[in-house]
């Protein structure tokens, strides 16, 4: 009996030692988190930059503050690669490069991930514990939101002008050129049109209003509550226009902005979380994206509702 | 032991429930969508465009069958018989999963336009149920707003 014990106590030993000498062993492989120099940062009213410094900065910016407890591998590599697409993502240090209207765009998505509790990461949070955001904070970031919104002016003869452009534009083109692909292969459909819209939005925060076509098998799983997953061949195109204020303050749509495809295929589109995503601007159907990595903002801005199969929008059963 | 056991199934079985999937029946707008025996997703309709009423905090679709579809897009302003339009009105709700989003609330209304040799039908439904109403005081304000509708540019 006692001499078991002090063998297995032996063993014992030997393992801890032995994960000791790795854990020490790994705190050499160290990937480098560099600061480099903040060239533009984000311009913002000083109690909605302090939340975004506080809750944001360590990922989303080059002043990237450690504790001592990010500092030990392997949890400092998983957040060196935290930083690492953070930035890639979302980077506040050089924010003000960006054209307004994307800066608008991403803090409007920023605000969006806060809100439904996607960002900051859970992992992220439960350390470090400043870097939750409050109701009040929420607040206050919302009304900074609301004040930037897009006011629509009535009549604009800018917008006018757009829209007759275009309209002018579609009479005399032909339309036989080749379809457009955008960069991770996905053609644009011009059959859209004919299919059912699911759903309508407005979109105060960049003043647009859209319209949600799906087809035959989306409009079927909406009839049959097969909705989450959607069914592999499921597609809807999102397209966007500018909103239009008539005289009366009413509004109707403008310009032609963009179209958007989520093509459903698990196994196909299995790496971009189930869908092929796309995105055609302007009538000329121009593709989004230098290359097939355009995904990721897709994937990443539809990440929050992972729980009902990446589409935000709830259907409308016609 | 068996309290390790206990405290990780637990665990498991928190971190499963927080991640499971919403049921379908939750994640539709079931306040918007159209009495389920109207069938009007078969009834060959195509959208023309979209409409936000800012006074009555409303939006529309403005749909159309092909004649309908096909005149609207046409520069010439013939009103040929055959036509038949539908103009669907939501209350306008914030969109729970966008703040910067509406999108549609209670179904108010479906007016129909229908273009005959003799003249134009119109025709009024209210409600969640879209029962059909009696009251044609706006009828003809009406049936010329919908008839003046430009369609939205689709390419």
């Amino acid at each position: 009996m006692g001499k078991r014990t002090t063998r297995s106590h032996k063993t014992f030993l030997l393992i801890a030692s032995i994960l000791l000498l790795i854990f020490i062993c790994i705190q050499f492989i160290r990937p480098e988190i560099k600061n480099p120099p903040v060239t533009a940062d984000l311009q913002a009213p000083v109690p909605v930059k302090a939340i975004f410094q506080r809750a944001c900065y360590d990922c989303h910016s080059n002043e990237t503050n450690l504790h001592w407890f990010d500092k030990i591998s392997p949890v400092y590599w998983r957040v060196a690669k935290h930083v690492e697409t953070g930035r890639e993502v979302l980077n506040f240090s050089s924010f003000n490069n960006l054209a307004p209207a994307d800066q608008k765009g991403k803090l409007w998505e920023a605000f969006n991930q806060i809100a439904l509790g996607a960002m900051p990461l859970k992992d992220y949070q439960f350390v470090h514990t400043s870097a939750k955001i409050s109701a009040a904070d929420l607040a206050i970031l919302k009304k900074y939101l609301t004040e930037m919104a897009v006011k629509q002016k009535p009549e604009d003869t800018a917008k006018i002008n757009a829209l007759n452009k275009q309209s002018a534009l579609l009479q005399s083109s032909a339309g036989a050129s080749p379809l457009p692909t955008a960069p991770n292969g996905v053609t644009y459909i011009p059959d859209y049109k004919n299919w059912q819209p699911i759903s309508t939005t407005e979109r105060f925060d960049n003043g647009t209003m859209r319209v949600i076509f799906g087809n035959d098998i989306a409009v079927k799983a909406i009839k049959e509550n097969h909705i989450n997953p959607w069914p592999n061949g499921t597609i809807f195109a999102k397209v966007a226009w500018d909103q239009l204020a008539g005289k009366d303050g009413n509004i109707k749509t403008g310009a032609f902005k963009q179209i958007e495809y989520m093509i459903k295929d698990n196994k196909k589109y299995a790496a971009t979380a189930g869908w092929g995503w796309a995105r055609f601007k302007t009538p000329k159907m121009i593709p989004y994206g230098k290359n097939a990595m355009f995904t990721t903002e897709c994937v990443n801005c539809h990440k929050p509702v992972a729980n009902q199969d990446f589409v935000f929008t709830p259907p409308i059963k016609f | 032991m068996k309290k390790a056991i206990y405290l990780m199934a637990s665990i498991a079985l928190l971190v499963t429930a927080c991640t499971e999937n919403k049921k379908p029946a939750d994640l539709l707008n079931q306040q918007a969508s159209l009495p389920a025996g109207l069938n009007f997703s078969k009834m060959g309709f195509k959208v023309i465009n979209s409409s936000i009423n800012v006074k009555s905090n409303t939006m529309s679709t403005l749909y159309g069958n092909n004649t309908a579809q096909t005149n609207a897009r046409s520069s010439t302003k013939l009103r040929p018989a055959g036509e038949i339009f539908a103009l669907v009105t939501w209350k306008k709700q914030p969109d729970k999963h966008w703040f910067g989003a509406n999108i549609p609330g209670d179904l108010q209304s479906l007016e129909m336009v229908k273009t005959t040799t003799s003249g134009t039908i119109y025709q009024l439904y209210k409600g969640q149920n879209l029962t059909l109403s009696t009251d044609t005081s706006l009828q003809q304000q009406r049936t010329r707003y919908i008839l003046e509708q430009t369609p939205s540019i689709m390419p």
